[in-house]
């Protein structure tokens, strides 16, 4: 696993949902999710980190940085326990 | 609540709503959203205009009037208005511009010489060229030549834009080290 995230499962239609679903073929698994964490899944591309995805949401919604990179983290664990992204956050030395 | 042209922001406005037809008048806009909450209605193709001027709110043009009444409830509560579906495309395209702009300032310092970068950093400090010379062990006129240079390769005129350049290096570089 990398410190840049990397999503996983594909977008799926699913009519009469408020959120995004997406499906995850290894646990054979729908997961609907919130705009934010759909916007957080979509910009793991193992090639961004969380830094820059705090920073983006940071400029874009007005919210400090400080509070942007805890909440991308917060999200990007939940979506690590849901199975949806492939993430290992790095350890502080 | 004002609606008005980006032109006419009376002093005491809160906000700002503007519907934009045909082309997206950046120049316009920015003024007004660096002093007022600004509500853009434009077509889709305008959100990073939008955000880039300094907007905290875009609706598509085809919104409703509860729409556009939730927009405003939010903006003034404190909360930036992005239709979620174009949340994840301007997330995207915010990484992307400031992956160029840290390039292109890392390849526009790597133009200076090492003695120009010195010069660089001194003069960002507000140091006139008597002091950069005292510092750094020349005549006043070899650091104004310096200066001239780092100018020329960096394509601004004053040490004022100098400064605003350094610090806007700084802070790049402080928030890529966190």
């Amino acid at each position: 696993m990398s410190h840049q995230p990397r999503r996983r499962g594909e977008l799926v239609q699913s009519p009469g949902t408020d959120g995004s679903t997406v499906y995850e073929r290894d646990t054979d698994s729908l997961h609907v999710l919130n705009e934010s964490a759909h916007a957080i899944w979509e910009l793991c591309d193992g090639r961004t980190t969380p830094e820059e995805m705090a920073a983006a949401i940071a400029e874009v919604t007005g919210i400090g940085v400080e509070q942007a990179i805890s909440d991308v983290e917060q999200t990007l664990e939940k979506l690590r326990e849901l199975g949806l992204v492939d993430y290992r956050r790095p350890r502080l030395s | 609540m004002v609606v008005s042209e980006p032109g006419e922001v009376p002093a005491d406005a809160d906000l700002l709503v503007w519907q934009v037809d045909g082309e997206f008048p950046t120049q316009d806009l920015q003024p007004a959203a660096a002093s007022v909450l600004t509500l853009v209605l434009a077509d889709e193709s305008h959100l990073v205009p939008a955000v880039n001027a300094g907007c905290r709110g875009f609706l598509p043009r085809s919104a409703s009037l509860d729409e556009i009444h939730g927009a405003v409830d939010a903006l003034l509560s404190g909360q930036a208005v992005i239709p979620p579906y174009l949340l994840g495309t301007l997330l995207r395209h915010m990484v992307e511009m400031r992956r160029r702009d840290v390039a292109h300032l890392d390849s526009t310092l790597s133009d200076l010489t090492d003695r120009e970068r010195e010069v660089f950093w001194i003069a960002s400090q507000g140091m006139r060229r008597e002091e950069i010379g005292k510092r750094l062990f020349m005549s006043p006129a070899t650091a104004r030549t310096h200066l001239q240079r780092i100018y020329k390769k960096l394509g601004i005129h004053s040490q004022s834009e100098l400064m605003a350049l350094a610090m806007h290096i700084s802070e790049i570089e402080d928030e890529e080290a966190e």
